[in-house]
């Protein structure tokens, strides 16, 4: 490079002004920031003047800043919300700081009064996991334990943020209380179709019957789907999958759901079903269905009877008549993005 | 039209396919007549479709391009009569033509509507049009319905169990809990997801799939789109692009949508469950203390603008904070300062529930490599703005662990995988403490258009990715970004 010089060019220097000019706005905000701090960290002035300020304060960088802050943090007889704001301001030090860490996760699980501190420290715990990987992995067991702690807090949502990074862990204790709240209605943690999720996971064969119960008798239509959705691997639910599918006053996107279900247990019976939904039934309502079911062929059908070359594809209908079907139903009345989709399925052959 | 020229981009020999594709870094590329009797005098320029790519032209110097011409046609070039195959090229370098003053690129909006047209210098009439692409990676939120179904095809066909191998899921593998340490935390962060992006670019381009017309489609100009998390997004988070959770967080599309077939697979999991299971809530609505408009749909809460805090950076604070390589890339968290990795990456992830908020399963979520794109997008502009560059790959203010990392039991900022000289993991196979226990992904994919890095890339290969400090076309990765060019140089 020594050899060249470079100049910056219109754009460059454009990009520089705009940054200028965003840097003096930065500047300003800066000011402002440092008078919102003062106020915020001023335990004599009203709360509402304080909580106004924690709005443009930022992170705190003065040593005395960050040491007021955290006072305020640890007084419990600051307002809840002004300890959550005290510590996000310092958020940054739990990322370097093993006893702030250690703070961060007994805030959480003692997720005092409404959970607005237990929130602002397991989102801190949570940009942990991400850029301190090595100290995070030093306190899994206690950072655990205090989502384990408050699953049962009042606080919606971060009762559903432990449990779902519970589950991802595959932990027993969630696992089980997800359960639960599935099996015992009236004492949920969290809506059936979020807990089924959740338990999505790490699914066991004995989620299944709650499943089964779920799909069957839903406490409301998300709930089913994601229920019917999570059947494939269960054998006893075969044939009400079959039946969902081929029912043709089941809710549409319950049949595709029960389709994605069943192929991964029966792979050639839910490519025949899709293909004689397509093809035998009827009306403008079921296009979006045909589109999706067309779309699942696409990248699934192909892999259905590729997996088992052994067996003897069931085969209601051939591929030859289904692709003349398809054709047909190209020129009749339709939604323009299922006949896209007829091409797309056309082509791929 | 074809009057026996031939014109060959990025491989000479002619044995690769898909090879006719350039960013804003100078690629090799010939010319020659096919059966010539005579010497012929011929001029290139841009003779591409209306609305497509357009190329600059720099003459060839003992193999390199002279940096210090570029223009928009190459006059005169001699093309010998030499039956000789091996002997008759000449040689000449292209780029796509980046607009200096406005900021704008003549990028591509689909595969080959770029041309080099080789004239008569004499007649100046037309004598061939070689069609290629200037392709680079594009803004999620302004592509075409074309660009983002092809995307969503070539994802969607790596998510699928293609027999003996499953290409998303190798990729969700190297990005597990048990390998977090190696990756993050330390300055090989963005280095590594710079070849972990481009691993996954170069699966897609090298994707092929059989049509019925006998025809093969190619997805060798798809690159991976970049959300910008600093502005709304609103075509991003739309049924028929990245979709939309209901009120369950689960993610919904249109019926014509790829992704309604997206699986999952997460980490450890070994039963593949089909359909639109993908999760992706918007995590903390109720938060009182950050409150999230619904209708601004591509903004995620954590990269909002307007407060300056570790939640909160803005792209202006992100480029501009620092200007060397180590507070930028981690901060200083002694002093509550947040780096790149921490802000606005780590805010951009928690924003939401499901996969993408935990670094062990983000990448079953395919919003996770438009959100590093963006990443990665950052650090080049760093790059690019900062005064002096941040190119050279010895140059602490580029990065700042030069050399060889040590040994180790676990991974640390001072072990191997985090310094220049180092190989990286899994590419290199190293499966030995501190490394990850598990490597047998295979090298780097590699590229018809570009050498470098080759199947086990170092670490300083990834800084001086396009080549602005080496001014060496060997050196060019084969991405770019539309909005931030290489800049061309002037003699001392």
């Amino acid at each position: 490079m020594s050899e060249y010089t470079y100049q910056d060019s219109e754009y460059k220097k454009r990009l520089r002004n705009e940054v200028l000019e965003k840097s003096i706005t930065v500047a300003e905000q800066k000011k402002q920031a440092v008078n919102a701090r003062k106020i915020f960290l001023n335990t004599t002035k009203p709360i509402d003047e304080r909580l106004e300020a924690a709005k443009s304060m930022g992170n705190f960088t003065e040593p005395a800043d960050i040491k007021k802050a955290l006072a305020i943090f640890r007084d419990e007889n600051q307002p809840e919300i002004i300890r959550s704001y005290a510590f996000s301001s310092v958020a940054g030090l739990v990322l370097s700081d093993e006893a702030l860490m250690q703070d961060a996760i007994d805030a959480l699980k003692a997720g005092e009064g409404e959970g607005q501190i237990a929130l602002s420290a397991l989102r801190i715990l949570q940009l942990a996991e991400i850029s301190s990987p090595d100290m995070m992995e030093r306190h899994t067991a206690s950072f655990k334990d205090a989502l384990r702690t408050v699953v049962d807090h009042k606080n919606k949502n971060l009762r559903s943020i432990a449990l779902e990074i519970l589950a991802m862990e595959k932990d027993e204790f969630a696992q089980r209380r997800l359960l639960e709240s599935l099996e015992n209605k009236g004492e949920e943690l969290i809506e059936p179709e979020v807990a089924i999720q959740f338990l999505a996971y790490d699914l066991h064969a004995n989620y299944y019957p709650v499943l089964r119960q779920i799909a069957q008798n839903p406490p409301n239509q998300i709930a089913k789907r994601e229920a019917l959705r999570n059947l494939g691997t269960d054998v006893e639910s075969k044939d009400m999958l079959l039946e969902t599918v081929m029912n043709p006053e089941e809710d549409p996107e319950m049949r595709h759901a029960a389709v994605t279900a069943l192929i991964t247990q029966a792979p050639e019976l839910a490519v025949d079903s899709s293909k004689r939904i397509i093809i035998e039934e009827n009306g403008e309502h079921l296009d979006e269905l045909k589109t999706a079911l067309l779309n699942t062929l696409v990248y699934t059908e192909k892999r259905a009877t590729s997996d088992r070359p052994e067996n003897l594809f069931l085969e209601t209908v051939s591929a030859e008549s289904f692709n003349q079907e398809l054709q047909r139903l190209k020129v009749s009345p339709g939604s323009a993005e299922l006949k896209e989709m007829i091409d797309i399925y056309l082509n791929n052959r | 039209m074809n009057q026996g020229i031939i014109i060959r981009i990025n491989d000479r020999a002619g044995t690769k396919k898909h090879t006719d594709y350039v960013g804003w870094g100078p690629r090799p590329a010939w010319v020659r007549q096919i059966s010539p009797t005579s010497t012929l005098s011929v001029t290139l320029r841009n003779n591409g479709l209306l609305n497509g790519g357009r190329v600059t032209f720099f003459p060839s110097i003992n193999g390199r391009p002279d940096m210090l011409s570029p223009s928009n046609q190459l006059s005169n070039i001699t093309l010998p009569a030499s039956s000789d195959q091996e002997t008759n090229w000449v040689q000449f370098f292209i780029a796509g033509e980046f607009n200096q003053t406005t900021g704008r690129g003549a990028v591509s909006s689909r595969d080959k509507d770029t041309g080099v047209g080789v004239y008569d210098s004499s007649t100046n009439a037309l004598l061939y049009t070689k069609s290629l692409m200037v392709r680079v990676r594009k803004n999620a939120n302004r592509l075409t319905a074309t660009e983002r179904r092809d995307f969503l095809e070539a994802i969607m066909i790596l998510n699928t169990n293609q027999g003996v191998t499953f290409p998303w899921k190798n990729l969700q593998d190297m990005h597990l809990p048990t390998t977090s340490r190696e990756i993050h935390g330390r300055s090989c962060f963005l280095p590594w997801h710079r070849a972990y992006l481009l691993n996954l670019e170069r699966d897609i381009q090298a994707l092929e799939v059989s049509q019925s017309n006998g025809t093969v489609k190619s997805y060798a100009h798809v690159t991976i789109p970049y959300w910008d998390f600093f502005t709304t997004a609103q075509n991003m988070f739309t049924r028929d692009f990245l979709g939309f959770p209901d009120s369950a967080g689960v993610v919904q599309f249109n019926a014509s949508n790829p992704l309604i077939n997206w699986q999952t697979n997460l980490s450890g999991t070994d039963v593949v469950i089909l359909g639109p299971k993908l999760r992706r809530a918007h995590r903390l609505q109720n938060s009182s203390s950050f409150p999230w408009n619904p209708s601004n749909t591509g903004t995620p809460i954590f990269t909002l603008g307007g407060q300056w805090s570790t939640f909160t950076r803005t792209q202006n604070g992100t480029i501009n904070d620092y200007s060397d390589y180590r507070r930028f890339a981690l901060g200083v968290s002694s002093s509550n300062l947040p780096g790149l990795e921490t802000s606005p990456h780590g805010g951009a992830h928690v924003s939401w529930g499901g996969p993408i908020m935990r670094v062990g399963w983000s990448p079953a979520d395919p919003l996770f490599f438009m959100l590093h794109c963006n990443i990665d997008r950052l650090w080049t502009m760093w790059q690019w703005l900062t005064p002096g560059y941040r190119f050279n790959p010895s140059d602490t203010n580029s990065y700042d662990r030069q050399g060889f990392g040590g040994t180790g039991t676990v991974p640390s900022s001072s072990t191997k995988g985090n310094y220049t000289e180092d190989t990286l993991w899994p590419w290199d196979g190293d499966d030995q403490a501190p490394r990850p226990s598990q490597a047998n992904w295979g090298g780097l994919p590699a590229s018809p258009t570009v050498s470098a890095p080759g199947p086990i890339p170092r670490l300083k290969q990834m800084i001086d990715y396009h080549a602005q400090y080496s001014q060496n076309p060997a050196d060019h990765l084969g991405f770019d970004y539309e909005d931030i060019p290489l800049d061309y140089p002037r003699r001392n």
